[in-house]
């Protein structure tokens, strides 16, 4: 999967906010290799497992900036990986479909209910789609939880989800219900789910998106249909996150109504704001730096949840372009007058008045 | 269907009514000065609860006093959160959304390390119940439908008939004609603010002798104030009265028909309809 960020054409980057150069593409080379084999380089299953959840989390968080490019705050991604969990579970369990089956049935449900929450909701602005957003995902918790408990499970969710099987991968056989295994998986989908996102956002498509989260009525001004390239968003988006919560079951092998609510729906908007939304690196260093971070405050209890509110709070009063945006800011300054420049001006002023006042009094 | 349990359940409509109002019309005045929309406003709303938690069954102040502390409270804590916070994020409503996401997230959290996890209740303010006919209505709950009813009527008043209130519809109309009339709109933008923080901590106190103190108590209260605010028609007062009154009654009556989740499923699609056929509200005029 590694290939398909180097066989992007060069030529149609350009439009991406950061070109892709010889150089990007030979470190994202080197860092998918690296990846590949770190678990035969020794990762142990630790190591394996924060990584599997960190990959988990970029792929969300790329998939939700992708629509929040459009400027729309989409709330329901998670729903939509709960969608596919609940799908690949119950296939699973009661209809004994294989893994090779419940994926795509999966995509394929998340897309569905994508295509008829889009038609009705896409049309709505701002604050509108957020609220209806918002309301399906929890709608979405609510009917996982007491809709169909033969089938779902209700509050006790569905247990018993069977393990993945065992591949046959170049004469070796990869057991995919291992930390290995998992870690493969996640790094899949990261991978499908990063490229997938950079091609349309680095393409003509991306332009008009970035267009739509300026001002929608210029956009169609120019004879862009708004609807049209929010749905071909927002569908890219709803199919990877069915993927993602295909995955998620064959994970965890048990899913709640509860692990799709709202604490993992704010939790993406955090990677993504923190990280930065001006680049697509900067949901993917979000995501990355605060899931280990997380796993390092995990022992803190409540003060971890805590302290993801106060990063938000505090990155959006002063660090409004995120961590991406921080490299740049020390090198060309913010839009703020640097200190040092500020204190000269106030010294320059300071001399000026001190001099004007001695030389009223030297009048007198 | 008999009619002692449809009135049984109109009576608690009035009462979810009158919260749901309360707090909507916090919400649709910060949206129609400032232009965000303040996700940590069902915080505000849960800290007035606790705070009546702690007065009222551990230090044992009167009800009345209690109110009156938490609604001060309100105030401050508005005050703060504006101009520490909000300020920097008046019409922008990504920012200012994300930015109360994290507030709210801190709030909660917060209160979780301090008063637990778990909800707790209170003791009842006027015991008794009240009888008429078939239909019980503890005396909490009356209590609680005719201050609210009272203090929702005192606003509305407020807004409708005293300076400030004049000038900030002045503002929710036309920031910039505002501003050429000698109106501060930055000023009646803090005062908007500081009145619907008021409103929730005073809504907070005002119900925590009925339902259970809980820290997670805010984050549903304010998806419903924001159904209502946007049924009613964005940063319309009159609108957010109205969506109120409909959305409590249509709870507590359907609640006696179908389950909580149920209901919840049949408001989505509701509003879904509703966004699609009038988008603009009931009583809106502009676009969000």
């Amino acid at each position: 999967m590694c290939e398909g960020v180097e066989a992007t054409p060069p030529g149609k980057l350009t439009a991406g906010s950061l070109p892709l150069s010889a150089l990007g593409i030979t470190v994202a080379a080197v860092i998918c290799v690296a990846l590949l084999s770190f678990p035969s380089l020794g990762g142990n299953n630790y190591q394996l497992r924060v990584a599997s959840t960190l990959f988990f989390n970029v792929a969300l968080a790329v998939g939700f900036w992708a629509v929040y490019l459009t400027g729309l705050l989409n709330m329901t991604q998670i729903a939509f990986v709960g969608i596919g969990a609940y799908t690949t579970a119950a296939l699973a369990i009661h209809g004994h479909w294989s893994m090779w089956a419940a994926v795509p049935a999966s995509v394929v449900a998340a897309l569905v209910v994508g295509v008829v929450i889009g038609y009705a909701t896409l049309r709505l602005r701002g604050s509108y789609f957020f609220l209806v957003s918002f309301a399906f995902l929890e709608v979405t918790r609510l009917f996982f939880t007491s809709f169909f408990k033969d089938q779902f499970g209700g509050t006790n969710g569905l247990t018993g989800v069977p393990r993945p099987p065992v591949l046959p991968v170049l004469g070796a056989s990869v057991n995919l219900a291992s930390p290995s295994g998992y870690y493969y998986l996640t790094l899949g989908l990261m991978l499908l789910t990063v490229t997938l996102i950079w091609r349309i956002v680095s393409s003509r498509n991306g332009l008009v998106l970035r267009a739509l989260s300026q001002s929608d009525s210029l956009a169609e001004s120019v004879g862009i249909s708004s609807f049209r390239y929010r749905m071909l968003i927002f569908l890219t988006s709803t199919g990877l996150a069915g993927l993602a919560g295909s995955i998620y079951a064959y994970m965890n092998l048990v899913v709640f109504p509860t692990d799709f609510g709202l604490t993992r729906a704010v939790l993406v908007v955090v990677y993504t704001v923190v990280g930065g939304v001006g680049h697509i690196l900067g949901p993917m260093l979000g995501a990355s730096v605060i899931t280990v971070l997380g796993e390092w405050l995990r022992r803190f209890g409540t003060l971890e949840q805590l302290a993801y509110g106060l990063v938000l709070v505090v990155v959006m009063l002063f660090v409004q372009g995120g961590l991406v945006s921080v490299p740049g800011r020390i090198t060309k300054g913010s839009g703020r007058l640097p200190r040092s420049v500020a204190r000269t001006a106030w010294k320059v002023r300071l001399q000026a008045m001190s001099s004007a006042a001695w030389r009223r009094r030297r009048e007198e | 269907m008999d009619l002692t349990s449809l009135v049984q359940g109109g009576a608690s409509g009035a009462l979810l009514a009158s919260l749901y109002v309360l707090v909507a019309l916090g919400l649709t005045i910060e949206f129609s000065l400032l232009r965000i929309i303040n996700f940590a406003h069902g915080d505000f709303y849960m800290l007035g609860a606790v705070a009546a938690y702690y007065l009222f069954a551990e230090v044992a102040l009167p009800f009345p006093l209690v109110v009156v502390v938490a609604a001060v409270g309100g105030v401050i804590l508005g005050f703060l959160a504006e101009r520490t916070l909000f300020r920097r994020f008046h019409e922008d409503l990504l920012g200012a959304f994300v930015l109360s996401l994290g507030l709210a997230w801190v709030l909660e959290m917060a209160v979780v390390g301090k008063f637990g996890a778990y909800p707790k209740g209170l003791p009842p303010v006027v015991a008794g119940v009240s009888r008429f006919g078939q239909v019980a209505i503890s005396n909490d709950r009356i209590m609680v439908i005719v201050v609210g009813s009272l203090i929702v009527a005192a606003i509305s008043l407020y807004v409708t008939k005293s300076q400030v209130g004049r000038a900030m519809r002045a503002v929710a109309q036309n920031k910039d004609a505002a501003a050429l009339l000698g109106i501060n709109p930055v000023f009646v933008g803090t005062i908007g603010f500081v009145l619907g923080t008021a409103l929730a901590t005073l809504a907070g106190a005002l119900v925590s002798p009925i339902f259970s103190v809980d820290p997670q108590m805010g984050v549903g209260l304010t998806i419903k104030a924001f159904v209502i605010v946007i049924i009613g028609g964005m940063g319309s007062i009159p609108g957010a009265v109205l969506a109120g009154i409909l959305l409590g009654l249509f709870e507590g009556v359907g609640g006696i028909y179908v389950d909580n989740a149920q209901l919840a499923v049949l408001e989505f699609l509701v509003i879904i309809l509703f966004l699609i056929l009038r988008p603009k509200g009931i009583m809106g005029s502009a676009e969000a």
